[in-house]
């Protein structure tokens, strides 16, 4: 029988109960939700909380598998990291990957998903293809990525060669190994930009844009001023994804080039893993990992403004 | 019936007293019966050593579990093994390069005391003392050397060549100095094959990069590492070094296959068994891959030279970066675990290894390379020879302090190499600025002030 009818008042199965019960049941009624929230909040806390502050604390120590004792040094990684050449290369590198990644894959997806709006025969058989790169694993793709651009053997060359275009070396050459990597991300982030803003396209009410073509509105007048505005929150959301999968992205960078040639594809968190595993400096290390922290925090921010408004 | 105190008191004693056995369990412990783990990476050579894993079982009455894993990952799961001091795993193999690193980390057992006191059949003296100076280290030059993994496999420079090509091109025998080399490897390119292939990726131009770097760098015994003068000072900005530099462009732009600044063993060995490259140079393990006439199409054109070591270092041109086996400390199994090194290492697997599967570099043992194993089809003569060579003037210093980041110095030296195949650089710049990099990491170190 319940405590509380419908209208508020007490039943009187509340009234057989206790004092101390019916503070229980009041309590509980006030936080349930708290309560039921409390063990994912924890959880959420444990693994994300904790190791930041733990880094945090590990970024102010000399803490490597060289050091008998670890030492408090308070900024000295953070200063050498401002006045590292490699770090502000590698630095560098990291912000054309990402924003040259992102601002590709978000134009061509979101053309895509245009393109997949429309309804004509096949296009669900279509909308189904788009979404095969995603179930690919991440290293798969990689190590296929990196036969396809081979210079000699693969078949982006030698598609090349048959219409006597220019055959480079992809992974080699100083100027082309980001490139073919951003191709390579490409390949995954494009479907997910599409995938995402066809769902905004198809939630967006139709009368509008009816409207706009029976006034004579062009499909490029319709595009800037109805289905972009309607657009902004996926797209701010489909960019904060892909900005973040792109500080994230190491698979492609291991595999398909090593960071090479040279340091040239050495983006920073290829480079907090050199520092941290390959090299053991873990202290070091973790003020790398604050600081590609920092580096994403600042666009989040911007777009989480830019989505408000 | 024993009432509850004395029945508290017998089961304390008889905790007490298991503890007490199992403690002392490290050194009375029977290796029969326990089962133990070893960690290994995927290759020919060892994925022989691994099917005769049941035989050992027999033998032993030791069950092993093999964990084989891919060696791109592999070093990075050890490293993190070793520092959450892992108890997953007994024994493991892995460079003898990271012995330092291991042992700073706690994570190895001397072997010591193993050999001189449970030896048994291991017969140490016939292992191949070129072979295990990465695993045997002092802690100060001049201490008493401290043995830590016995080789697993064998690896010396080779060049592989392909002598039709040669004939073709009317070279009557492989080359004898760098200059030679350099000349046969243009001759040989044209635009169906290219003259010369080494690997070229960051990770590994740094190996075949110092392959080439002894024949040019003066020997010196006291020397810290391969680059590092008995000051911890880098070499690389010396004349030699330049001279090395601009040479190691020259022949790496001019002679190569298109694409080689992406080249890794893999890519300059299919280029070789698809009859591609003239000349391959690299560690001698890959013999048994070009030979098998299922995976190469020159495997009857394919011959093996040693480049002679140079006046400037007459005894001490043969670089070796063998693997070794080692024993983990935090393993509970050790004397189990030792069984199981001494029968990877045995005279036994290797002899089978080539006879059956021509694996010629199991071949750790001067017995095994020595005997008449060498001088079939799938372990020719002069593969021989030149393993012998090259492990008869294996560089080695003697003298050199274990320092566990030697890694992080010499990827400054495979960047180098790398930005000089690819024209990032010049060789001058390229070096200048490995030498300053290198600097400032010793520097931090306390090796250099």
């Amino acid at each position: 029988m319940p405590l509380m009818a419908g209208n508020g008042r007490a039943t009187a199965a509340y009234a057989d109960r206790t004092v101390l019960q019916r503070l229980n049941d009041r309590w509980l009624d006030r936080h349930f939700f708290r309560v039921a929230a409390l063990p994912a909040f924890l959880l959420v806390f444990a693994v994300t909380v904790v190791p930041i502050a733990l880094g945090l604390v590990l970024s102010l120590t000399n803490y490597s598998q060289s050091n008998a004792s670890v030492d408090f040094v308070g900024v000295d990684n953070f200063t050498t990291i401002l006045t590292d050449e490699t770090v502000h290369q590698v630095l560098w590198t990291t912000l054309l990957y990402v924003f040259g990644a992102v601002t590709v894959e978000t134009v061509i997806g979101v053309c895509l998903a245009l393109l997949l709006a429309r309804q004509f025969r096949g296009i669900g058989l279509f909308r189904t293809m788009y979404l095969v790169p995603l179930m690919v694993a991440g290293v798969v793709a990689a190590v296929a990525w990196k036969a396809l651009f081979h210079t000699t053997a693969g078949w982006v060359n030698h598609l090349l060669g048959l219409v006597h275009l220019p055959q480079p070396d992809w992974l080699g050459g100083p100027a082309t190994a980001l490139p073919a990597v951003i191709v390579a991300d490409m390949w995954v982030g494009i479907p997910v930009v599409a995938t995402l803003s066809l769902a905004g396209l198809l939630g967006m009410p139709r009368d509008p844009l009816e409207a706009a073509r029976v006034d004579g509105a062009s499909a490029l007048q319709s595009f800037r001023y109805l289905v972009l505005p309607a657009l902004r929150p996926v797209l701010a959301f489909v960019i904060l994804f892909r900005l973040v999968e792109a500080f994230r992205q190491f698979a492609l960078f291991q595999i398909m080039t090593g960071g090479g040639p040279g340091t040239r594809t050495t983006v920073l968190n290829y480079f907090i893993y050199q520092a941290t595993f390959a090299f053991g400096n873990l202290g070091y290390g973790a003020a790398l990992g604050v600081l590609l922290m920092v580096i994403m925090v600042v666009p989040l921010a911007l777009l989480f403004q830019l989505s408000r408004r | 019936m024993i009432r509850r105190p004395r029945r508290m008191a017998a089961a304390t004693v008889a905790v007490v007293l298991g503890l007490g056995v199992g403690a002392c369990g490290g050194s009375t412990e029977d290796p029969a019966g326990r089962e133990i783990t070893l960690w290994t990476v995927h290759n020919s050579f060892f994925d022989y050593v691994v099917s005769t894993i049941p035989q050992f079982e027999q033998q032993s009455g030791i069950k092993v579990n093999v964990e084989q894993l891919p060696e791109a990952s592999y070093l990075d799961k050890l490293r993190v093994a070793q520092t959450g001091k892992a108890t997953t795993f007994d024994v493991f193999e892995a460079p003898q390069s990271l012995t330092a690193q291991y042992d700073s980390l706690g994570g190895i057992v001397p072997l010591t005391d193993f050999v001189e006191t449970k030896a048994g059949d291991l017969d140490f003296p016939d292992v191949i003392d070129g072979l295990y100076a990465g695993c045997n280290q002092a802690k100060t030059p001049g201490t008493e050397r401290t043995l830590y993994c016995l080789p697993v496999f064998s690896d010396t420079t080779m060049i592989y060549y392909n002598r039709k090509m040669f004939a073709e091109a009317g070279i009557a025998a492989p080359p004898k100095t760098w200059s030679d080399l350099a000349a046969a490897a243009v001759r040989l390119t044209n635009g169906e094959q290219a003259g010369w292939c080494t690997r070229a990726v960051p990770g590994g131009a740094l190996y075949t990069g110092q392959m080439m770097m002894l024949y040019y760098l003066p020997y010196n015994s006291d020397n810290q590492a391969r680059f590092l003068d008995s000051q911890w000072r880098p070499m690389l900005t010396s004349p030699e070094g330049l001279a090395f530099a601009r040479d190691y462009q020259t022949l790496m732009t001019r002679a190569t296959p298109k694409g080689i600044a992406s080249y890794d063993y893999a890519d300059c060995m299919q280029g070789f068994q698809q009859g591609k490259i003239a000349m391959w140079m690299d560690a001698s393990v890959f013999a048994p891959d070009v030979l098998d006439s299922s995976k190469s199409k020159v495997s009857d054109d394919t011959g093996f030279t040693f480049l002679p070591c140079p006046p400037t270092n007459p005894e001490h041109c043969g670089l070796t970066a063998p693997w070794g086996i080692f024993l983990n400390k935090n393993s509970t199994k050790q004397d189990a675990g030792w069984e199981l090194i001494k029968w990877i290492t045995s005279k036994k697997v290797q002899q089978g290894g080539i006879a059956d599967k021509g694996q010629t570099a199991l071949a750790t043992r001067t017995s095994v390379l020595e005997s008449d194993l060498f001088g079939s089809t799938s372990a020719p003569k002069d593969l021989g020879d030149s393993m012998k060579y090259g492990l008869n003037n294996v560089f080695e210093l003697p003298n050199a302090q274990p320092y566990p980041n030697m890694n992080e110095v010499e990827q400054q030296l495979g960047v180098a190499l790398s930005e000089i195949i690819s024209k990032q650089k010049s060789p001058e710049d390229a070096f200048a600025n490995a030498q300053d990099a290198i600097e400032k990491i010793l520097r931090r170190d306390g090796k250099l002030s």
